[in-house]
C-alpha cells in the first residue's frame, strides 16, 4: 500500500527542476512532518515483532530478519516520546540504508516522496523539535507545509541512539 | 615481440610469495647432518622457479640473487658441498633479502641495494669456500682428469639398476630446448624420478638436440611418453630398461650439468658422493670458470648460450670395473637419482612433501569476494531449505510422500554445499605455524638460548580473514615467552631442567572456538613482581587478587616486568597490542602460569562463519540458541537441591558439586517466565574450566544454526554472542556462555552490575 502511494507521488512530483533538486522520503513523528534524503531509504515494509534483545533500551525493539541479514528496529515514536506506540497492520518500517549499515525505523506514518529545490529549503533556526537541532539540516517549505529536514544517518549513528558500539562513538 | 607482461606481475608476486615461503619451511626443516636429497631438490626447485620467472617478468634483481643461490644448492644437492649450518643461516639471509626485493617490486618499501650485494658476496663466498673438494677417490679423480675441458658440464656417474632410460630429439632449436628440459623435468619429478642424463647439441645443428633422461622404475612409460611428445620427435622416443647386468657402462657417464650457465656448469660436481659407496666419479672442477668469471645468467638467450658447452662425453675407461661394484652394493629400492644412500626413512619422508605439493599445485586464485558472496547465498538457501521444510510439516507425508523424499534430499545437498562452501575460506594452522620455527631460531640465537617449538593440531581449520589477522598476535606471544618465559640454558640446568627449553604450540577446535595455546617451560610469572610493577604504576591492585587478574596486568599497556629493555622486547609495547588485537577478532587471551614450571596463554577465537550445534531454549516468548558445545547436561531441579548461600543468591547442588544458578530471565529481563526455580529446567555449563546452572523454562529442539553478527548492523550485547535465522525466518539470538559463565563468577551484586555497563 505504501509502496503504491510512493510511486504515485513520484510520478505525480516535478522532476524537471534541475540538476539540485533532491527527493524527500516525508515522515510524521507525532505532530511534526519530517523529510529525509530518499537515497538513505532502502525499503519500506510491513512492521513484523522482532526478537527482542536483553536489556536494550525501550526504544530498541529487537532485530528483524531482512533477507539473511539481521537488522535493528528502532522505534522513533517511543525514543522521542511522540504518537502512541502500537503496532498495527498499517505500522511500517523503513530501512534505511546508511553506508555500511542497515537499520529500520518506525515512525508514525509515510506520507510520500516530495521534491525540494535548494531555495525552497532555509537554514533551521534554534527551535525546539521533537529531533535535537544537531540532526536537523535545514527547514523545508512545501505549499502550506513545513517540513523538518533530518540528517538521518547523523541521527541514526549518533551517540544518542546507542546503535553502534560506545567505543567507535563517544 | 611487443607483450605487455604487467598483466601477469600479480601471479608472479603471489608465486614467488609462495614459493619463498616453501622455500623457508624446507630449509628449516632440513637435517643439516643428513639433508634428504627429495627436500634438497624441492628447495632447488622452489629458488628455481623464482628465478624463471623472475628472469621472465623481468625482475632481474631477483633473478640475480636466485641464481646465485640455486648456485650454492645445487651444489649441495650434488653433494660436492657439505651442508653446513651457515649455509642455512645464509640461505634464509637470502630468502629474507628476495622478500624485501619482491615488497619493493609491489611497491612497498625501497631496496636496500647493499643487503643484496651483501648476501650475494655471502652466498658467493660459501660456494667457494670448497670450490676444491679433496680428491676422494683417486681413480675417479683419474678419470675425470682425461676429459676434455671443454666439456666441463659433464660429470661421468653410474646409472642405478632397474632404471629407465630415455632418448629422443628434442624438436625445438636449442636455446629453448633447455627450458623445455627443465620444464619436463620438473613435471616428471612429481610423479617418479627423473634426471637429465646427457643433452647433445648437434655440432652444428642448432635447431636439433638429443637428450637422454633416467627414470626411476617406478615410472609409467606411457605417461612419459606422452609427455615427451609434446617436445620432440615421437619417432625419436626410445625407452631401454636397464638391467643388473647391463652394459650401460657408456652412458654412465652422463652430463650432469648445471641448469642453464656457465658458472654453475664450471663448478658443478659428480652428483654422487664417494663416502656412499657408489657415487663413483667425483668430479673435476673448472675453477677458473667459478662465480665471478662470467656475470650470472638469467635471460633465456645466455642460457641457450651456455646449453651449447655440451657436447659428447667419451667414458672413462676404468670406469667398468667400479660401477660394477657400485651396482652390486646398491640396493635396488634406492631411488635411480639420488646419490645419497636412500634409507627407509627418508623414503617415507619424502613421500609427505609430495603429497603436499601435488595439493598446492591444483589451486587457483579466486577472489576473496567472490567467496563471501557465495558463502551469503548458501547461507541464504539454508535458510530457504528450513523455512521449506517447516511449512511442508503441515501437509499429510502420505499423500506427499515424494514432496517429502524431494524435501529429504533437498536438505542433504543443502547441507553438503554449506559444508564444502564454508571450507572454501577455512585454512589450516600450519599456514600461521609455518613461520614460527624461523621466528624462534633467529630469535633464540640473539638471545643465547636454546629453545624447541613443538607444534599440535597444524590441521585445524581457521577462516582465512582471522589466519591473517592472528599471526602477528601470535609471534607476539612467542617472542614473549621465549625472551621472557624460557631461560638461559646455564639457568635451566641449575634448576634441573634440560637446557632446551620447549615452546609448544597447540591449536584445536572447541566448541564455536578455536582454541591457540603458546606454552613455555620457561620461570613462570612472577606474581610479586608484577604487582610491585603495577603498584609503581599506579595501577589499582591490592595483594587478594587472584593469579588471573594479575596475570591479567600484564596485557596493561606499557607494561613490562623486564630488568632491561632489550631488542625482542621489554618496552612494555605489544602486549596490550595482542590483547587489544585479539578482543578485536571477538577472541579472548587467558595465561595460566606456576613459577618455575611455565606459562602458557589460551587464546580463544570465535570460528566465523561457523555452522554452530545448537540447542534452542524458551524463556518466556523469546527463544535462545546454547552452543551444545558448552552444555554438560540438563535437568529438572528439585525443591531440596535448591540451596542458598550468602554472597550468592542461589545455588543448586548437583552430585555433589554445588553450582552458581544464572536465571536467564532475570538476566536478560524477560517477562512471562517461569519464575520457581523447581519449575523450568536447568542446563548445566562449562566454560573455562567452571560450572553453571542456567535457568530456562524449557528445552525447544537441537539445530545446526549458521551464526550471523549482530555487530555488522547493531553492537555488542553482553551475554549474546551472535544472532541466527531459525527455520520460521524469525531471529533467535545465540547466547554468549564463557561471558555468561564470566558474570555468575562475578559476585551477585556486580552482576547487575557488568549487564548494564556492557
Amino acid at each position: 500500500m505504501v509502496q503504491d502511494q510512493l510511486g504515485n507521488s513520484k510520478k505525480g512530483g516535478d522532476g524537471e527542476e534541475g540538476g539540485r533538486t533532491q527527493e524527500y522520503l516525508t515522515f510524521t513523528l507525532g505532530a511534526e512532518e519530517y523529510a529525509m534524503d530518499i537515497l538513505k531509504v532502502q525499503e519500506i515494509r510491513c512492521y513484523e515483532k522482532p526478537t527482542t534483545i536483553a536489556n536494550a533500551p525501550e526504544y530498541m525493539k529487537g532485530v528483524i530478519n531482512l533477507r539473511g541479514h539481521i537488522v535493528p528496529i528502532i522505534d522513533l515514536r517511543i525514543k522521542f516520546n511522540v504518537g502512541k506506540a502500537e503496532y498495527t497492520v498499517f505500522t511500517v518500517v523503513i530501512i534505511l540504508n546508511l553506508g555500511t549499515r542497515v537499520v529500520g525505523i518506525v515512525v508514525d506514518s509515510v506520507s510520500d516522496v516530495t521534491m525540494l529545490r535548494p531555495d525552497q529549503i532555509s537554514p533551521s533556526p534554534e527551535f525546539d523539535a521533537t529531533v535535537n537541532t544537531k540532526y536537523i539540516k535545514g527547514l523545508g517549505s512545501l505549499d502550506e507545509r513545513m517540513l523538518i529536514i533530518v540528517d538521518i544517518e547523523r541521527l541514526m549513528l549518533s551517540g544518542e541512539m546507542a546503535l553502534v558500539d560506545a567505543a567507535t562513538h563517544d | 615481440m611487443s607483450f605487455d607482461m604487467t598483466q601477469f606481475y600479480q601471479v608472479f608476486f603471489e608465486e614467488t610469495q609462495e614459493h619463498l615461503t616453501n622455500m623457508e619451511a624446507l630449509l628449516l626443516e632440513l637435517d643439516i647432518a643428513d639433508p634428504d636429497t627429495e627436500q634438497l631438490n624441492a628447495i632447488f626447485r622452489a629458488a628455481h622457479s623464482i628465478k624463471g620467472s623472475g628472469g621472465t617478468f623481468g625482475f632481474t634483481d631477483l633473478a640475480q640473487v636466485t641464481h646465485i643461490l640455486e648456485n650454492l644448492l645445487d651444489r649441495i644437492r650434488k653433494g660436492e658441498l657439505t651442508l653446513k649450518i651457515e649455509m642455512i643461516d645464509a640461505f634464509l639471509a637470502a630468502g629474507d633479502v628476495l622478500k624485501m626485493l619482491l615488497a619493493c617490486h609491489r611497491g612497498n618499501g625501497v631496496a636496500n641495494m647493499e643487503e643484496v650485494e651483501a648476501i650475494c658476496a655471502r652466498l658467493k663466498q660459501l660456494t667457494n669456500d670448497e670450490s676444491k673438494p679433496e680428491p676422494e677417490s683417486t681413480i675417479a679423480a683419474d678419470n675425470t682428469a682425461h676429459t676434455p675441458t671443454t666439456t666441463p658440464a659433464s660429470v661421468p656417474a653410474a646409472l642405478p639398476a632397474g632404471t629407465w632410460e630415455v632418448s629422443f630429439d628434442l624438436d625445438q632449436n636449442s636455446s629453448d630446448a633447455l627450458v623445455t628440459i627443465e620444464n619436463l623435468l620438473i613435471e616428471m619429478a612429481q610423479n617418479c624420478s627423473a634426471e637429465l642424463l646427457e643433452c647433445l647439441s648437434e655440432q652444428g645443428g642448432a635447431d636439433k638436440s638429443t637428450c637422454r633422461i633416467s627414470l626411476g622404475e617406478d615410472v609409467d612409460v606411457d605417461w612419459v611418453r606422452g609427455l615427451l611428445e609434446f617436445v620432440a620427435r615421437s619417432d625419436s622416443i626410445r625407452f631401454k630398461c636397464i638391467g643388473d647386468d647391463s652394459d650401460k657402462v657408456d652412458d654412465g657417464a652422463y652430463g650432469l650439468f648445471s641448469d642453464d650457465d656457465a658458472v654453475s656448469k664450471a663448478d658443478t660436481a659428480a652428483a654422487a658422493d664417494d663416502s656412499d659407496g657408489y657415487g663413483l666419479f667425483d668430479d673435476f672442477v673448472m675453477p677458473n670458470e667459478a662465480p665471478g668469471g662470467k656475470p650470472p645468467a638469467v635471460t633465456a638467450g645466455s642460457e641457450g648460450d651456455g646449453y651449447g658447452f655440451f657436447v659428447d662425453i667419451p667414458a672413462p675407461d676404468s670406469e667398468p670395473e667400479l660401477t660394477a661394484t657400485v651396482k652390486a652394493a646398491m640396493p635396488k629400492s634406492a631411488s635411480a637419482t639420488d646419490a645419497t644412500v636412500a634409507n627407509p626413512d627418508s623414503e617415507d619422508r619424502r613421500k609427505a612433501p609430495r603429497a603436499g605439493s601435488a595439493s598446492t599445485d591444483t589451486s587457483i586464485r579466486v577472489g576473496i569476494d567472490k567467496v563471501d558472496q557465495l558463502i551469503n547465498l548458501v547461507g541464504e538457501l539454508v535458510i530457504t531449505q528450513a523455512m521449506l521444510t517447516q511449512s511442508a510439516q503441515g501437509v499429510d507425508a502420505i499423500l506427499f510422500e515424494r514432496l517429502f523424499s524431494g524435501l529429504g534430499q533437498l536438505e542433504r545437498n543443502t547441507r553438503d554445499l554449506q559444508e564444502s562452501v564454508m571450507s572454501i575460506r577455512m585454512m589450516p594452522m600450519s599456514v600461521v605455524f609455518s613461520r614460527f620455527p624461523r621466528v624462534i631460531r633467529d630469535l633464540s640465537q640473539k638471545l643465547g638460548k636454546k629453545v624447541e617449538l613443538k607444534t599440535m593440531g597444524e590441521s585445524t581449520e581457521l577462516d582465512k580473514g582471522l589466519i591473517e589477522r592472528i599471526t602477528d598476535p601470535l609471534t607476539h606471544l612467542i617472542r614473549n615467552s621465549l625472551d621472557h618465559g624460557i631461560e638461559m640454558p646455564e639457568d635451566r640446568i641449575a634448576k634441573g631442567k634440560q637446557p632446551t627449553g620447549t615452546i609448544t604450540l597447540k591449536a584445536y577446535q572447541q566448541s564455536g572456538n578455536i582454541v591457540i595455546e603458546v606454552g613455555d617451560d620457561g620461570a613462570g610469572l612472577n606474581r610479586s613482581k608484577i604487582l610491585a610493577k603495577a603498584q609503581e604504576r599506579g595501577l589499582p591492585v591490592h595483594d587478594q587478587m587472584t593469579d588471573a587478574e594479575v596475570w591479567m596486568l600484564i596485557f596493561e599497556a606499557g607494561f613490562s616486568t623486564a630488568d632491561q629493555i632489550t631488542e625482542v622486547s621489554g618496552r612494555g609495547v605489544g602486549m596490550d597490542v595482542v590483547k587489544r588485537n585479539i578482543t578485536g577478532m571477538g577472541g579472548r587471551v587467558e595465561i595460566e602460569s606456576v613459577m618455575g614450571v611455565g606459562t602458557r596463554m589460551t587464546v580463544r577465537l570465535p570460528l566465523t562463519l561457523a555452522i554452530l550445534d545448537g540447542m534452542s531454549v524458551a524463556v518466556g516468548q523469546e527463544t535462545y540458541i546454547i552452543p551444545l558445545g558448552y552444555v554438560i547436561e540438563s535437568l529438572q531441579a528439585s525443591r531440596d537441591m535448591i540451596k542458598s548461600m550468602s554472597g550468592i543468591e542461589r545455588m543448586i547442588q548437583v552430585r555433589g558439586e554445588y553450582l552458581p544458578v544464572i536465571a536467564l530471565y532475570e538476566l536478560f529481563s524477560i517477562p512471562g517466565s517461569l519464575t520457581h526455580l523447581d519449575e523450568g529446567i536447568m542446563v548445566i555449563l562449562e566454560s573455562d574450566g567452571y560450572k553453571v546452572a542456567l535457568f530456562i523454562d524449557a528445552l525447544v529442539g537441537q539445530h545446526q544454526v549458521v551464526i550471523k553478527s549482530l555487530e555488522a548492523n547493531y553492537r555488542k550485547v553482553a551475554g549474546i554472542g551472535g544472532a541466527t535465522i531459525m527455520g520460521d525466518g524469525h531471529v533467535a539470538l545465540i547466547l554468549d556462555v564463557s561471558s555468561l559463565v564470566r558474570m555468575a563468577r562475578a559476585t551477585a551484586s556486580d552482576t547487575k552490575h557488568i549487564v548494564q555497563a556492557a
